[in-house]
Formats: C-alpha cells, sequence, structure tokens
C-alpha cells in the first residue's frame, strides 16, 4: 500500500506516477478538517470528493493542500463519476495546481480567520465582499470549503490578508465548561441553551459565529448555542435531544465553543 | 372598645365559610386557566422537583437555590397546625373531614403554584443580588400603580400576621411543650428561641435558607419517627379508618360518643368547615405566605419554581394525611369528638414508645423552622412598606416576641394577629384572580420551550 505524507510528496507528483502506470484505486487525503479522496480508472481520474465538495470543486481543494497524510487503495471503486476523463481535464487540473502555487495563504489551514478594521478605505469588489462575510470566524479550510470555488475563495482570502482586512489567528484553546443538564421542553431540538454571560464569553473567545460541542462518557455532539439569562452553570436541552443523547437533568457534561463549519 | 370584640366577627368572617368558598373558586379557576397544571403536569413537576434533589445546592446565580425557597416555604407551612390542627379538624368535623381536606389540598395546589410563577416573573432584582418578591410585588407590578394600596395592605397583613401566626403562637407552642415534658421555665425557653431567631434573621435570607434546609427534614424525619410507630400499632385499624373518611363525608352520627359522651351528629356544612378549613389553611395555598420565599429563588423560568409550589402542597398533604389516618386509626377521635384537640394528641403520643415527650419534641421542631420562616416574611412585609432601613427595627422586634411567646399573656394581640393572618388572602386572592390568565401564558410558553420575557421595569 503506498502511504505518505502530501508534504512530503506533492499531490500532483504524485498522481503523475499514479496515471502514468495507469492505476486504478483511491488516493485518500486526511486533512485534520476535513477528508478527500481521488479516484482513478486505468490510470485515468474519473472523481474526487473533499469535504462537501465533489468533482473539479473538489481536485481545486485537494490541489492546494500544503500537507496531509495519504494513502493509495488499489482497485477501490469510484461511488460515481464526476471528472470526465480527458486531456482537457487534466489541463485544467495542472493550472488549478499551477494557480495555487501564486496564492499566498497559511500553510495551516486550521487557522482561524477575523475580520479587522481596514485603517484606509478599500474598494472591495462583490466577489470579494461575499467572501469577506462568510469567511469570518471560520478556519481557512472551511472558509475554502464553503465557496463553489475553492481557488477562487482561496485567491480572494489571500489578497484580504494581504489587505490586513483578515487575519489569520490560531483557534483559541477553549476550556470545556462543567455544566449539568436542564430540561427544556417542547418541541425544540439541536440546540444548547447556555447562560447569556457564558454565551458572550464564548462568542469573544471564538471571534465569531460558533457551535457547542457537547461531551459526555457516551458521545460528543454539536449543538447550536441558545442564549438565556439566569442559566448560570446550566447546559438547557430539549426532551427530543435529550433522549437522543440518553441524558437527563442534572448530569454533568462538558461543553465548550467551535467556530462555525 | 374593646378590641377582642371587635376582632371576633372579623375573625370569623376571614376564616368562615365564604370566605372559604373564595379560596376553593379561586383555586377552580386557576386550574382551568393553567390546564389544571397539578395534574396534567405532575409527572413532569415530581421530576424538576424530587426527581432534581440531587441539585438542591446548585443555584442559577441567585442568593437561594430553588429547593432552598421551596423548604423555607415548607418550613413556614409545616407547622404544628399540621399535628395538632389536623386532630382538631378531625374532632370538629370527624374522620369524613379529611376527604375534603384532599379537595381543598388538591384544588390549593393550583393556587399555590401560580403564587409560585407569579412571585417569580414580577419579582424585583437588585444590584447587590438581593430580590423582593412576594404578593406585594405581584400586586404592585401586575396590577399596576393603582393597586398600590392594596400591595401596602398585603404588606402591612404580613409584617403585622408574622408576630401571631408566625412568633407568639409558635413559641407559646414551644414553651408550653418544653415546660410541661422537660420542666424547661419559659423564660429560658424564651431566651433560646430569642437567642436563636436573632442569629438566623441576622444573617439574611441566606441563614434562613441555610436553617429550613437542614429542619425540614428533621421535621418530616421527626414526624415519620413519631407517627409510623404509632400507625404500625393500629395498622388492623386502617382499612377501616380509610372506609369511614369515605362513609362520613357527607353526614356522621355516633350515639353515646364524644368528648361529653352524648350522641353526636355532623352535618355536611359542619364536615366541609372543619375539612376544608384545614385544606386551605394548613398548607397556607391562597395566604400568599410562601410566595416571599419562592420569589428569591433564582431560576431560569417562573414555572420551573411553580413546580416546587406543587411539590410544597404534596408533602404538606402528606403529613397531614398520616396524621390524620393515625388518629382516627387510633379510635381515639370517637373519644375526645369535640373536644380538647390538645388533650387528644397527647393521648395519642402517650401509646409512642418515647411517650409524649415525642410530641413535645415534634412541636418544637415543627415551631422552630415556622418561626424563621415568618420572621423573614414578616420582614420583607416591613420592607416593602418602610424600605431597607427597617429591617433590622423589625428583626429586633421579632426576637423581643420571641422572648415573650412562651411566657405567654398575649391573647388578645395573638387573636388579631390571626386576623390579620387571614385578611392577607383578600389582596392575594384578587391579584391571583387578575393575574390568572398571565399564570397561564407562562405556562404554556414554559413547555413550548419558549425563554422567560420578565415584565418591562417600570
Amino acid at each position: 500500500m503506498l502511504s505518505g505524507n502530501l508534504a512530503e510528496f506533492p499531490l500532483l507528483r504524485l498522481l503523475e506516477a499514479l496515471m502514468g502506470a495507469t492505476r486504478g484505486g483511491a488516493l485518500l487525503v486526511q486533512h485534520p478538517l476535513f477528508s478527500g479522496a481521488i479516484y482513478l480508472q486505468n490510470g485515468y481520474l474519473v472523481h474526487a470528493e473533499a469535504g462537501p465538495l465533489k468533482g473539479l470543486a473538489a481536485m481545486e481543494l485537494l490541489a492546494g493542500v500544503p500537507a496531509a497524510p495519504f494513502r493509495f487503495e488499489v482497485n477501490q471503486p469510484a461511488p460515481a463519476q464526476s471528472i470526465e476523463p480527458n486531456l482537457s481535464t487534466y489541463r485544467l487540473i495542472l493550472h488549478q495546481f499551477e494557480a495555487w502555487k501564486e496564492i499566498r495563504l497559511p500553510q495551516d489551514w486550521g487557522l482561524v480567520l477575523q475580520g479587522c478594521p481596514s485603517p484606509q478605505q478599500v474598494r472591495l469588489s462583490p466577489l470579494e465582499l461575499r467572501v469577506l462575510a462568510q469567511a469570518e470566524g471560520k478556519r481557512i479550510a472551511q472558509a475554502l470549503m464553503n465557496h463553489a470555488s475553492p481557488l477562487e475563495a482561496a485567491q480572494v482570502l489571500a489578497k484580504l490578508l494581504e489587505l490586513g482586512l483578515l487575519e489569520a489567528r490560531p483557534q483559541p484553546q477553549t476550556k470545556p465548561e462543567a455544566l449539568v443538564v436542564l430540561s427544556l421542553y417542547g418541541k425544540g431540538g439541536g440546540v444548547a441553551v447556555v447562560d447569556v454571560e457564558l454565551f458572550g464569553r464564548w462568542q469573544a473567545l471564538v471571534g465569531g459565529p460558533f457551535q457547542v460541542r457537547v461531551r459526555t462518557p457516551q458521545l460528543e455532539a454539536r449543538l447550536r448555542p441558545e442564549a438565556r439569562p439566569h442559566m448560570q452553570g446550566r447546559l438547557g436541552l430539549f426532551e427530543a435531544d435529550l433522549r437522543r443523547f440518553q441524558l437527563r437533568r442534572g448530569v454533568w457534561v462538558e461543553a465548550w465553543p467551535e467556530p462555525q463549519t | 372598645m374593646d378590641i377582642l370584640a371587635l376582632n371576633e366577627p372579623l375573625n370569623q368572617a376571614v376564616y368562615g365559610p365564604g370566605m372559604m368558598l373564595v379560596f376553593i373558586l379561586v383555586g377552580l379557576y386557576l386550574s382551568l386557566r393553567t390546564g389544571f397544571v397539578q395534574f396534567s403536569r405532575l409527572g413532569v413537576a415530581l421530576r424538576e422537583t424530587l426527581g432534581a434533589i440531587r441539585e438542591r445546592s446548585l443555584s442559577f446565580g441567585g442568593q437561594i437555590t430553588p429547593f432552598q425557597a421551596a423548604m423555607v416555604a415548607l418550613s413556614a407551612t409545616v407547622g404544628t397546625g399540621h399535628l395538632v390542627g389536623m386532630v382538631g379538624a378531625v374532632l370538629l368535623g370527624g374522620p369524613g373531614a379529611v376527604l375534603w381536606m384532599w379537595a381543598a389540598y388538591l384544588v390549593g395546589m393550583a393556587t399555590k403554584f401560580a403564587e409560585a410563577v407569579l412571585a417569580v416573573h414580577f419579582r424585583r432584582q437588585y444590584t447587590d443580588g438581593s430580590v423582593m418578591g412576594g404578593p406585594m410585588v405581584y400586586i404592585r407590578y401586575g396590577l399596576g400603580k393603582r393597586m398600590a394600596w392594596l400591595a401596602a395592605l398585603f404588606a402591612l397583613f404580613t409584617a403585622a400576621a408574622a408576630f401571631g401566626i408566625g412568633n407568639l403562637t409558635q413559641a407559646g407552642a414551644v414553651g408550653n411543650a418544653l415546660l410541661q415534658e422537660f420542666g424547661i421555665p419559659p423564660a429560658i425557653t424564651g431566651l433560646l428561641l430569642a437567642l436563636l431567631i436573632g442569629i438566623l434573621l441576622g444573617g439574611g435570607i441566606q441563614w434562613v435558607a441555610r436553617f429550613a434546609q437542614f429542619i425540614v427534614p428533621l421535621k418530616l424525619a421527626l414526624f415519620l419517627l413519631g407517627v409510623l410507630p404509632l400507625l404500625v400499632l393500629h395498622i388492623g385499624e386502617l382499612p377501616a379508618a380509610f372506609t369511614l373518611i369515605f362513609s362520613s363525608a357527607l353526614s356522621f352520627q355516633a350515639a353515646a360518643s364524644g368528648a361529653a359522651g352524648a350522641a353526636v351528629a355532623l352535618g355536611l356544612a359542619e364536615i366541609l368547615k372543619a375539612g376544608v378549613g384545614r385544606g386551605i389553611f394548613a398548607n397556607e395555598a391562597g395566604l400568599g405566605s410562601a410566595a416571599i420565599a419562592h420569589a428569591q429563588a433564582q431560576v431560569d423560568h417562573p414555572v420551573r419554581q411553580g413546580f416546587w409550589g406543587l411539590t410544597e402542597m404534596l408533602v404538606s398533604l402528606f403529613v397531614t394525611t398520616l396524621m390524620a389516618l393515625t388518629f382516627i386509626a387510633s379510635g381515639l377521635w370517637e373519644r375526645f369528638l369535640g373536644g380538647d384537640r390538645v388533650e387528644a394528641i397527647r393521648h395519642l403520643f402517650a401509646e409512642h414508645p418515647l411517650g409524649v415527650p415525642m410530641l413535645a419534641s415534634m412541636l418544637v421542631v415543627f415551631a422552630l423552622g415556622t418561626m424563621a420562616s415568618w420572621g423573614f416574611y414578616g420582614e420583607e412585609g416591613a420592607a416593602y412598606l418602610f424600605g431597607e432601613g427597617v429591617r433590622w427595627p423589625y428583626r429586633l422586634t421579632f426576637v423581643a416576641f420571641a422572648f415573650v411567646g412562651p411566657l405567654g399573656g398575649l391573647a388578645a394581640l395573638t387573636a388579631v394577629a390571626d386576623t390579620l393572618n387571614g385578611l392577607m388572602a383578600i389582596p392575594n386572592l384578587i391579584a391571583l384572580l387578575a393575574l390568572g390568565g398571565l399564570v397561564g401564558r407562562l405556562v404554556g410558553e414554559f413547555f413550548q420551550g419558549l425563554p422567560w420575557q420578565p415584565p418591562q421595569e417600570e
């Protein structure tokens, strides 16, 4: 089995080697923030997936991954065909790799993007404004995956970072908060209700929209946060979620914020 | 002018059948507005209170926990009336009175629930974390400025009544019990009572709450220790006692029975009055007193505290019922029918392995808890009327009364305070009637998972 890290074996060289040897199978890329796969059939690229992206959009993202463990699984059939196996497609993919070389984006795609006030007036295109709004509070990888063209998003993000309109900061280390589960009644679900003060603290820590990660001895779940007063030390969960997570009132759980995906 | 002569008709009116009917009607109205919360949401209420008992020390950031607030209320409610008063009700109305007492409790549960909900909804919270709440606050802010006089009236009745039901009556009971059973002079009892109550009230709501958290379980443990051996002694008569409760609910006739040894006939009116009266006044639902304690609890939603009101009623119902069953099963009720309730209960406890001193110990503990909580209620009433500066003068006066109580000799004052205690219900019931719709809305919102929206500050 062929395996390694893209930092040592650049993806383009790896693909050329596999294509040259007319291999079939799946090249699995295990980035810490998403998983990707490139499927080959008789040395031709036929399908690619990266996070929620598929086809050439997924290839665009994978082409820019600076480092991630990979492994090649022989004879793994493609679940679908999203890439036309022809020469013009190959040229397009080559162009993607070339374009990534020009983009100055931090190597660590786990960094969190945060908006900064601009010292001077800057004119931005509608696309740049859209990317700026969508990137706020997200990790670089998430900001790239949120866009239909990760390459285009990467170019815009790099410009915004250069202009100082965005800043890439390490993900703040949040200490899990020990909270006591409180039952909430009604038809709601997928919501973690926390005290207004804690909500504000978590929001400031993450620097933008966030979700709440809840950990119990049995499971971990991500929930939408909601702030309510007089909830100090409590985590309000609706009945449906209590049943789903096999929790009940009075149980201690750990909860912490994460940037919204 | 004879103050007692003036007081007597007023006292009869506030504790009379007319007023009882008002209590029941308001309870039924609140039951309707809340979708009979005491039945339809009983499971939730138990899960939220007794089911969450291990969270008793966890607050929502307030001065005292919801559990502690309920304990302060229970500490006041479960007093000597649950023992001697219950025996008295059976002696006045026969065993059938118990059935009507149960009915009154079931209706009163909605009243107590509504009081706790409104107390939290309308309470005022200050920057130092202290809270002012209770019927005077929900009357003032729920009914508006023009009803401020009614709120003041409630506060006045509470501040004054606390000296009677919450002080002289209880201190007198403690003094008598300790003198008769242990030979402790009333002056010593008074001194000890004054010291203890002074320390507790001096520590504010936190100390009163901590004491209540300790004394209520002690009350229940002592009660079980006192009553269960007697119940076991008469266990064979228990089915007959149940039968009697149902068979004599409408009328009762006994030949050559009662304290006078003559034939006794009780009509429905007498049975109802004794039973419903106990079912209303033993648990304080409608008087509004417990709401002052519930207002202190910090919770995310008023309805959650309302559940403690329901549970409080169940605990009170459990104590009165067990007391009544034990007394009826003992058969002593026939001998003492229409007679002296204190004599009757002393005879009952004479059969206890620990004897009458067991009853004395129970009375002392029951009275102590009631005094501490009522001292707080009265102080809150006075503070509402005259501001924060009145707290220490009120506390010191309360302490002085606690010293005088065991010595006796203040019958007129106790009688007037008893009437004022009954009068507390009038402003409170008016407010409950007016704000019943709001309670219903809050219940609806709570069960839809909506957050609580406190009223806008004036």
